[in-house]
C-alpha cells in the first residue's frame, strides 16, 4: 500500500481486487488482483491499453460493478460487502464521468433535469432551490445557466461532456472516476476539458480517478500515475518519476511508443518496437503477464508472477513495480539501444 | 515531379438542410515517394477530400475542380478506368479495418484475389505473394496465417492485413485515413514503423489522414493543415513545427499538453467554437470568429495560400503569427 | 458578408424541444407509404367514431320491402338478407373493429411492458418470462385467440381479452429487447452511479428511450386485433349478431356470394383498408427510427 503524505485516511482503497468474467469458452481475467490507493484530494492517473482492465477497474470503483473478489472501500466501508440499498445511500459520495458524450446523458431529459437528478435523489438542496443550484453548477463547469432547458442532442460534444461533468458533481462526491473523459473529443476541445476538470478538483477538492489511454492528459492532470497490463497494475509512481524514470519495461516501452509532437526530437528518440500484441485476458501468459513481449525477460520472468512491492528511489521517494528486474531501489538494466524488429 | 495534383477541389453535400460545403477549393500536391501528411480535426473535409479523388464520396456530393494523377485528370476519365486505377495505382487504407475486409473470407484468400483480379496471377503464384506481402508488412509466421480469419486477428494484425492489400499491386500512391487511430500507441509505433519502411522500399508516395500531431511529426516529410475544407497552411515538417504560422495550427499544437506540463503549472490554450458549416464556398476567413488575431478585414476577404519566408511554406491568412511557440520542454 | 452560419450549438432555437421525435414522424410522413397510411388510418377510425352521426340508417333495422339491394343511392352499399343498410352496418362494423383492435393492443401493452420491462432489467426473472413468452409465441396468435374465445364465450369483451393476450409477447419481446440495448449505454449507467433506484432507471430512463418502438410495436399490432376480430366474429366467436361486425357481416355473405356479392366485398375492402392503413403507417414509422435506414 501507498503511504498516505498527510496523516488523513485515504478516500479509496482497492484491495485485491479481481473481475473475471465467465464466457463460452473459459474466464476472461479483465482485473485480476489489483491494490491502489486514491488519497484525499489526489488525482490518480491509470493508464492502459485497450483490454487492460482500467475501465472496469473504474465501474467497480463506483460500484457499477461487483468485484469477482477484493474489496473497494470507500472511506473505509466495503461497497462490495454492502447491501444495495446502502450502497444506493452512500452515492452522493462517489460519481463516474463516461468517455462517449453523445450516450452519456440521457437524450429525453433536458440538461437542467440530468444535472438535478442526484439533486433529487439524495435531497441536496430544497425542491424550491434546485433550479438556482443548477444554474450554479452549470456556470461552474463554463455554461451558460439557459442551458439548463436544452436537450443534449442540442449541444456540442465538449458542451456536453461539461454537462456530465457537473452531474457527477452536482451532489458534491469526495471521489470522481473520470473514465477517458477527453477521448471522444477533437484535440481543441479537450484541452478546455481537461483545463476544467484541473479548475474543479482544484475549487472542490474532490479526489479523482483518471481512467486514460492518453499518457499527455494523463502527465498534464495527475499527481500520481498507475499503469496496467492484461488485469494487473505494473507500476504506479508520482507523474515526474514516472515520466522520467519509468521502472517497469512496459512503462517504458509505452513511453517511447507515444510519439512526441516535434519532428526533430521525435526522429531522433531511441524506439523499442513491442514484439506481438497485448496476449487475450482469457489466457494470460504464465508468471509475468509481459514477458513475452519484454525485450529483458528472463528465466524467472516466465515462471513467476513478480508481486507489486514498494521500492526506495535514491532521492527517498518510494514507488511501487511488479517486475522481477527491478532492484529494490527502483533501477533496472537499460532496454536494449537497438529497437527490436516488428515480428 | 508530382504524382497527384489537386487543384481547386470542391465537395459538396446535398443535405435535408441545404448544402453543405466539406471542401472548399483544396489545393495540394504529393511528390513522388514522399509521405504527406494532411492533418485537422474532425469535421474539417480530410476524409472526404481524399475519397472523392478517385470518385469514392458519398452519392449525395458533387465534386469540382481538378484532380490530376500523373497527367490524367481524375475527375473526368470514365468509371471503368477509376476502377481501373483504384487499388492498382492508387491504394486506401482505412481507420477501421474491419469494416473493409469480408468475414467470411480468410485473410490469404482476401489478398490474393486482389492479386488475381488486378494483376491476372495464377492461384499458386498470388498465394505465394501473398506470403511475401504478409511478411513485408510485419506480420509473423505470415504462411500459417493464410487460413485464418479476420476476426481471429488483433485490431492491429487486421491493420496490417489491409497494408498488405494495399501494396499488393504496387501502387504509386498510398493513401492511409487515419490508419492508427482505433489502434493502441504501442500498435500505433509499429505500423508506423512499417509504412515508412514501405516508403523506403517501394519508393511509393503515402498520403497519410490523422488529427494527432504526434504521429506527423513522426512520420511526415511534408504537411498540409486543414480547416473547414481549405488548406490552411503548408510546409515541410520541420518548417511546421518550428515555425508553425496560421494561428489554427499554432492552437493544435498548443492544445496539447506537452511532455513535463502540469495543470498546477501550465494552462492549456483549447480553441473556443466550433468548425463552422459552410453553406456555400467562403468568401472569408472561415476561421475568423474563433481567431484571437482576426481583424474586420479577415470578415471580409478570403485569406489565400501565399508563400512566406521558409522553405516551401505555404499559409492562409492575413495576420501570420511568427513569434516562437513557448512549448515547454522537459521541466 | 459572412457566408457561414455556425454548428447548431447553445445558441440553436428553443423550438427544438421534443425534435427528436417529431423528426421521426416528420420523416415517416415524407414517404408515401407514411402519409397514405396515417391518413387512412385517421380515416377508418373517424368514420368509426363518428358512425352514430354519418349513418343514414340504424345499424339493425330491417326492411323487408328491401331485401339484397344492390348498391344504389337509398342504400350506398346495397343491402342484405334482412334489408339491412349495409353502408350503416360498415361504419358500425368499423367502429367495433377498431374499438376492439385498440383496446386489445392497450391492454397488451399495458400487461406486455412491464413483463418486458423486468424481465429485460432482472437477469433473475428473465429466464423464467422469457420461457413463458416462447410457449405462448409457440401457438399460432388466431389459435389462441381463437382458443381463448371459445372458453370464455362469444363476445365483444372477451374477444377484446383473447387479442390481448395473444399480442402480449410481442409487446413484452421488443420491450425486452430494448432494455438489453439500452441497459448498456452510458447513460443508463450513469444514472445507477447517480443513485437512483430500479424504478427510477427502468421507468425514467428507459422506458422513455423505448417508446418509439413501442409506438411502431402498436400501429404494426393494430391490424393484426383488427383481422383477428374479424376472423373471430367469422367465427361467430367475437361479435354476437345482429350487432354489426366487419367478420360477422363477411360471414353472413357467404350464401349470397353469387347473387348479392357486395355483401361481401364492401366489408372484405374495408378491413383490408384498415389493416394496409396501419402497417403502411407503422413500416414507414420503422424505417423512419432506423438509424441505419437513413436515405441520402
Amino acid at each position: 500500500m501507498a503511504e498516505q503524505q498527510n496523516g488523513d485516511a485515504p478516500v479509496l482503497v482497492l484491495r485485491d481486487l479481481v473481475k473475471h468474467y465467465q464466457v463460452p469458452g473459459g474466464t476472461v481475467r479483465s482485473v485480476d488482483g489489483v491494490d491502489l490507493v486514491i488519497g484525499r484530494g489526489e488525482i490518480v492517473g491509470l493508464v492502459g491499453e485497450s483490454g487492460s482492465g482500467k475501465s472496469t477497474i473504474g465501474k467497480m470503483a463506483v460500484a457499477l460493478i461487483s468485484p469477482s473478489s477484493g474489496s473497494v472501500e470507500l472511506d473505509g466501508v466495503d461497497l462490495a460487502a454492502l447491501p444495495k440499498r446502502r450502497v444506493r445511500a452512500m452515492r452522493k459520495r462517489f460519481n463516474i464521468v463516461f468517455q462517449d458524450p453523445g450516450s452519456s446523458i440521457n437524450p429525453r431529459t433536458t440538461v437542467g433535469d440530468a444535472i438535478s437528478e442526484p439533486l433529487r435523489i439524495h435531497r441536496i438542496v430544497p425542491r424550491r432551490r434546485i433550479d438556482e443550484r443548477v444554474a450554479e453548477l452549470l456556470e461552474q463547469v463554463g455554461l451558460r445557466p439557459d442551458t439548463a432547458a436544452r436537450y443534449p442532442h442540442e449541444l456540442s460534444g465538449g458542451q456536453r461532456q461539461r454537462v456530465s461533468l457537473a452531474r457527477a458533481l452536482a451532489a458534491g462526491p469526495e471521489l470522481l472516476v473520470a473514465d477517458e473523459p477527453t477521448s471522444a473529443l477533437d484535440v481543441s476541445v479537450q484541452a478546455s476539458v481537461l483545463n476544467l476538470v484541473a479548475d474543479l478538483q482544484q475549487n472542490l477538492g474532490f479526489a479523482c480517478l483518471f481512467i486514460s489511454h492518453d499518457l499527455s492528459a494523463i502527465e498534464y492532470l495527475a499527481d500520481r500515475i498507475a499503469v496496467m497490463y492484461l488485469g494487473r497494475i505494473v507500476e504506479v509512481a508520482d507523474r515526474r518519476d514516472l515520466f522520467e524514470r519509468p521502472m517497469h519495461p512496459y512503462t517504458d516501452v509505452l513511453l517511447q511508443a507515444a510519439p512526441v509532437a516535434d519532428p526533430v526530437e521525435q526522429r531522433g528518440r531511441e524506439r523499442v518496437v513491442l514484439r506481438g500484441e497485448i496476449p487475450s485476458p482469457m489466457n494470460p501468459p504464465s508468471g509475468c503477464s509481459f514477458h513475452p513481449r519484454c525485450p529483458l525477460a528472463t528465466e524467472v520472468c516466465r515462471t513467476t508472477e513478480p508481486a507489486l512491492r514498494t521500492v526506495q528511489r535514491a532521492d527517498g521517494r518510494t514507488a511501487q513495480v511488479a517486475c522481477h528486474l527491478v532492484g529494490d531501489d527502483g533501477v533496472r538494466a537499460a532496454l536494449p539501444a537497438e529497437s527490436v524488429p516488428v515480428g | 515531379m508530382n504524382v497527384l495534383e489537386v487543384a481547386d477541389l470542391g465537395v459538396t453535400f446535398a443535405t435535408e438542410d441545404g448544402p453543405v460545403v466539406a471542401v472548399d477549393r483544396l489545393d495540394y500536391e504529393v511528390r513522388e515517394g514522399e509521405i504527406l501528411a494532411i492533418v485537422g480535426e474532425s469535421g474539417c473535409g480530410k476524409s472526404v477530400g481524399v475519397l472523392s479523388l478517385l470518385g469514392l464520396q458519398p452519392g449525395n456530393s458533387t465534386v469540382s475542380g481538378r484532380v490530376s494523377y500523373r497527367g490524367e485528370d481524375l475527375l473526368t476519365v470514365s468509371e471503368s478506368r477509376l476502377r481501373g486505377l483504384r487499388g492498382r495505382d492508387i491504394a486506401y487504407i482505412f481507420q477501421d479495418p474491419m469494416t473493409a475486409l469480408n468475414p467470411l473470407m480468410t485473410v490469404g484468400t482476401q489478398v490474393a484475389e486482389t492479386l488475381r483480379k488486378h494483376l491476372g496471377m495464377s492461384k499458386a503464384a498470388a498465394r505465394e505473394r501473398v506470403v511475401e506481402l504478409l511478411e513485408l508488412v510485419g506480420i509473423p509466421a505470415a504462411r500459417e496465417r493464410l487460413g485464418v480469419y479476420p476476426h481471429q486477428l488483433s485490431g492491429g494484425m487486421r491493420q496490417r492485413v489491409m497494408i498488405a492489400m494495399a501494396i499488393a499491386c504496387d501502387p504509386k500512391l498510398l493513401i492511409a485515413d487515419e490508419p492508427t487511430t482505433a489502434l493502441d500507441v504501442t500498435v500505433q509505433a509499429g505500423i508506423i514503423e512499417t509504412l515508412k519502411e514501405l516508403r523506403d522500399r517501394l519508393g511509393m508516395a503515402i498520403v497519410i489522414i490523422t488529427h494527432d500531431m504526434g504521429v506527423v511529426a513522426d512520420i511526415a516529410d511534408r504537411v498540409v493543415v486543414m480547416y473547414a475544407g481549405k488548406a490552411i497552411e503548408s510546409a515541410p515538417v520541420v518548417e511546421l513545427f518550428a515555425h508553425p504560422t496560421h494561428p489554427y495550427t499554432r492552437g493544435l499544437l498548443q492544445a496539447v499538453p506537452q511532455r513535463g506540463q502540469h495543470a498546477t503549472a501550465h494552462r492549456l490554450k483549447g480553441i473556443s467554437g466550433n468548425v463552422p458549416v459552410l453553406r456555400s464556398t467562403a468568401v472569408a476567413c472561415s476561421f475568423a470568429d474563433r481567431c484571437a488575431f482576426a481583424s474586420d478585414a479577415c470578415r471580409a476577404v478570403r485569406p489565400e495560400p501565399a508563400p512566406i519566408a521558409g522553405a516551401g511554406h505555404t499559409v492562409a491568412c492575413l495576420h501570420p503569427q511568427t513569434e516562437p511557440l513557448l512549448l515547454q520542454k522537459g521541466a | 458578408m459572412s457566408l457561414t452560419t455556425p454548428v447548431p450549438s447553445v445558441h440553436a432555437p428553443r423550438s427544438a424541444k421534443r425534435s427528436a421525435r417529431w423528426r421521426v414522424l416528420r420523416k415517416a410522413l415524407r414517404t408515401p407509404s407514411g402519409i397514405v397510411g396515417l391518413t387512412v388510418a385517421i380515416g377508418m377510425v373517424a368514420l368509426g367514431l363518428l358512425a352514430p352521426v354519418i349513418a343514414p340508417y340504424p345499424a339493425e333495422a330491417t326492411d323487408f320491402g328491401a331485401l339484397l339491394q344492390p348498391p344504389s343511392a337509398a342504400h350506398l352499399l346495397g343491402t342484405d338478407e334482412l334489408g339491412r343498410d349495409q353502408f350503416s352496418r360498415v361504419l358500425y362494423g368499423i367502429g367495433a373493429s377498431v374499438q376492439i383492435g385498440l383496446l386489445s393492443v392497450l391492454i397488451a401493452a399495458i400487461v406486455g411492458v412491464p413483463l418486458g420491462l423486468v424481465a429485460g432489467y432482472f437477469r433473475r426473472l428473465d429466464s423464467v418470462i422469457a420461457r413463458l413468452l416462447d410457449v405462448m409465441l409457440a401457438f399460432p396468435n388466431l389459435i389462441l385467440a381463437v382458443g381463448l374465445a371459445a372458453i370464455l364465450g362469444a363476445s365483444a369483451m372477451n374477444a377484446t381479452i383473447a387479442l390481448a393476450v395473444g399480442a402480449v409477447p410481442g409487446f413484452a419481446r421488443i420491450i425486452r429487447g430494448e432494455v438489453f440495448r439500452l441497459r448498456g449505454l452510458d447513460f443508463v449507467s450513469s444514472a445507477v452511479a447517480a443513485g437512483a433506484g430500479d424504478g427510477r432507471v427502468m421507468f425514467g430512463h428507459i422506458l422513455p428511450n423505448a417508446s418509439s418502438a413501442l409506438l411502431v410495436q402498436i400501429t404494426v399490432s393494430i391490424p393484426h386485433a383488427v383481422l383477428g376480430e374479424a376472423a373471430l366474429s367469422f367465427l361467430g366467436l367475437g361479435i354476437r349478431p345482429p350487432a354489426p361486425s366487419l367478420g360477422t357481416m363477411l360471414s353472413n355473405a357467404q350464401p349470397f356470394l353469387q347473387t348479392a356479392p357486395w355483401m361481401a366485398i364492401f366489408p372484405g375492402l374495408v378491413i383490408i383498408a384498415i389493416t394496409l392503413a396501419f402497417n403502411l403507417f407503422g413500416d414507414a414509422l420503422r424505417d423512419a427510427l432506423d438509424p441505419k435506414g437513413r436515405r441520402r
